[in-house]
């Protein structure tokens, strides 16, 4: 019952706001980039709580779970140093265009209708996707806690996550992030010495679980291998880490759901700030995360689903008070990526597809009414989706997710840096990326690609040869040459020096989280696993 | 080994991206620079100018 009150509160909360933010938005900025008044502690909770969902808290984790704590957090290595190589080399450019959406930057950047309008439509097929996999996750976990049929569920996730994101936009979905990401934050650091404590003690949990005979080599590096396990040998564990980890990282640098929070920040050096500090934030949490959830194995090997591990950890291992907090940070998890992704597919539609293909300027009054319209009827339609389609969370949320690495990853470099790609090249690269991500997963239903052969590494190859060979048609126009040259100026903030002492700090906080990472995992894994030989 | 070379690498690519982001930040710097230097000139040309 407490986990029910504490849902419903958290819920509350969240709609309040909402509600009491609504009235502060004036002009569509407001409700698509939150009046660009971003601070860095709210872009990097937008990043992170953007980013994390129902395929961290309970996917991720039941991967871990089953064996595979280390790969992951290999993963995480490439996956997360994402935001830092995103930030610099993509995130603040976009952040100089003034656009309100990314589609909207590709069609400036090239001058284009047609590049614009087909960033649009990978944003809302792509997205829509994801969010209909999140959506479904959440729902089937708050049936379970709620005790309520699985269609009630997702009538409530919709309700909440749709009315905050309709009413505020940006800025609700903003303030609603921020505070979702301190709940799963604390939610995963509080957790790993009750988890520990609860597995055996310190150092005996890792101790103990290093040693699992039904489980053996989960601690190890490359996890558990062989002829029954998930992964092959431990060579081709490395590479499907490092590989998918480049692709993760790719999606962190330029997915839209990533890179358009850097549009919210105050300025350049308020993204550039919130990517560093979502990347610390991302491998702290990842590394207590996994840790903990592994040592689960001491006192329960046989959680079915695995991806209930977390949740179950939370109502049998922890206070009941902490409890509550994991499982709704797991909601607010959830419903954080809902809250972004919606807005992020609505903002497109009305903004970036009915603008543009009407070829007329709404009013601002009248671009904030159809944006909400656009999002009641998408919300809708996810909604329907979620009710008709069988859940199938986890896949679809991955394939979804990595589709951008491939279909926008080598235009939005090249957009920024590249002086010989044309319009033509973009929109081919966008197109064939896509399509060629969707003929990887085909092809691997009927014959076993090797790791190296992701489909999502099919569409990147496919799509910077349609980059390159498209690029050799058509002609860039001096709007685009001047476009460019404007996003290569460096923008002179006010307090410009001072803003700018502060920034040079931040590769020292690199550096000194780094130092404490190491210690840790020194601390928590090497030298435990040193005692279990 | 492979352990050890975890345990290290995991905080060890912060301190690499700590570097990396020195890189980005200095080379972002001398844009400024650059950019304050050309507004300078550009405003002491406008002094000097003979109405």
């Amino acid at each position: 019952m407490v986990f029910i009150i504490g849902i419903i509160a958290s819920f509350i909360i969240y709609v309040l706001i909402g509600v009491v933010l609504s009235k502060s938005v004036k002009t569509s900025e407001d409700f698509y980039v939150s009046g660009r008044s971003g601070t860095t502690l709210m872009i990097t909770g937008t990043l992170v709580a953007s980013f994390l969902s129902t395929v961290s808290f309970m996917g991720e984790v039941g991967f871990s779970y089953e064996g595979y704590a280390i790969p992951l957090l290999i993963l995480v290595i490439f996956n997360a140093s994402g935001y830092v190589f995103g930030v610099f080399l993509f995130g603040r450019y976009l952040r100089r265009s003034k656009s309100l959406t990314v589609p909207e930057y590709f069609g400036n950047r090239f001058q284009s209708k047609k590049v614009r309008m087909v960033a649009a439509i990978t944003t809302v097929l792509g997205i829509a996707a994801y969010l209909v996999a999140v959506t479904q996750g959440a729902s089937l976990l708050l049936s379970e806690i709620f005790k309520i049929p699985y269609a009630m569920a997702l009538i409530v996730m919709w309700v909440v996550y749709a009315s905050f994101t309709i009413l505020s936009g940006a800025k609700g979905v903003m303030v609603n992030d921020t505070i979702m990401f301190f709940i799963f934050s604390i939610a995963t650091y509080v957790s790993f010495p009750f988890i520990l404590k609860s597995t055996g003690g310190f150092p005996n949990a890792i101790i103990n679980a290093a040693n699992n005979i039904e489980k053996p080599d989960m601690f190890s590096w490359h996890g558990i291998t062989g002829p029954n396990a998930y992964m092959g040998t431990p060579t081709e564990t490395i590479v499907w880490a490092i590989i998918l980890g480049l692709v993760w990282g790719s999606v962190v640098a330029i997915s839209p759901w990533q890179s358009s929070r850097y549009l919210m920040a105050k300025n350049e050096h308020v993204a550039i700030r919130s990517g560093v500090w979502a990347m610390i934030s991302i491998f702290t949490i990842y590394l207590f995360l996994h840790i903990s959830i592994t040592t689960i194995n001491n006192v329960k090997t046989d959680i079915v689903p695995t991806e209930k591990v977390f949740i179950w950890a939370a109502m049998n291992l922890v206070p009941t008070w902490l409890g509550v907090i994991i499982v709704s940070g797991i909601m607010a998890a959830a419903l954080s990526s809902c809250a972004t992704f919606l807005q992020l597919i609505g903002n497109s539609v009305a903004r970036d597809i009915m603008e543009q293909s009407r070829s007329k300027n709404y009013t601002d009054k009248g671009l904030l009414k159809v944006s909400r319209i656009s999002m009641i009827a998408i919300s809708l339609v996810i909604l329907l989706i979620g009710l008709w389609q069988p859940p199938s969370v986890m896949w679809i949320g991955y394939f979804a997710a990595t589709l951008f690495a491939a279909s926008w990853g080598p235009v939005a470099f090249s957009s920024v840096f590249s002086k010989t790609v044309t319009k033509e090249g973009a929109f081919w690269s966008i197109v064939v990326g896509f399509f060629g991500v969707i003929f990887g997963e085909v092809l691997k239903l009927s014959i076993t690609l090797p790791v190296y052969l992701h489909p999502v590494i099919i569409g990147v190859i496919l799509s910077s040869i349609a980059l390159v060979i498209g690029s050799r048609f058509g002609v860039i126009t001096d709007e685009e040459r001047a476009y460019q040259a404007m996003l290569l100026q460096h923008p002179i903030e006010e307090n410009e020096e001072k803003e700018m002492s502060i920034t040079r700090r931040y590769p020292g906080y690199l550096m000194i989280s780094g130092g404490l990472v190491i210690a840790i995992t020194f601390m928590f894994y090497y030298w435990p696993l040193l005692q279990s030989r | 080994m492979g352990e050890f070379i975890f345990s290290f690498s995991y905080g060890g690519a912060l301190i690499v991206m700590g570097f990396v982001t020195r890189f980005f930040i200095k080379r972002m710097d001398a844009e400024r620079k650059g950019v304050e230097s050309v507004e300078m000139t550009v405003s002491n040309e406008n002094l000097t100018k003979v109405v």
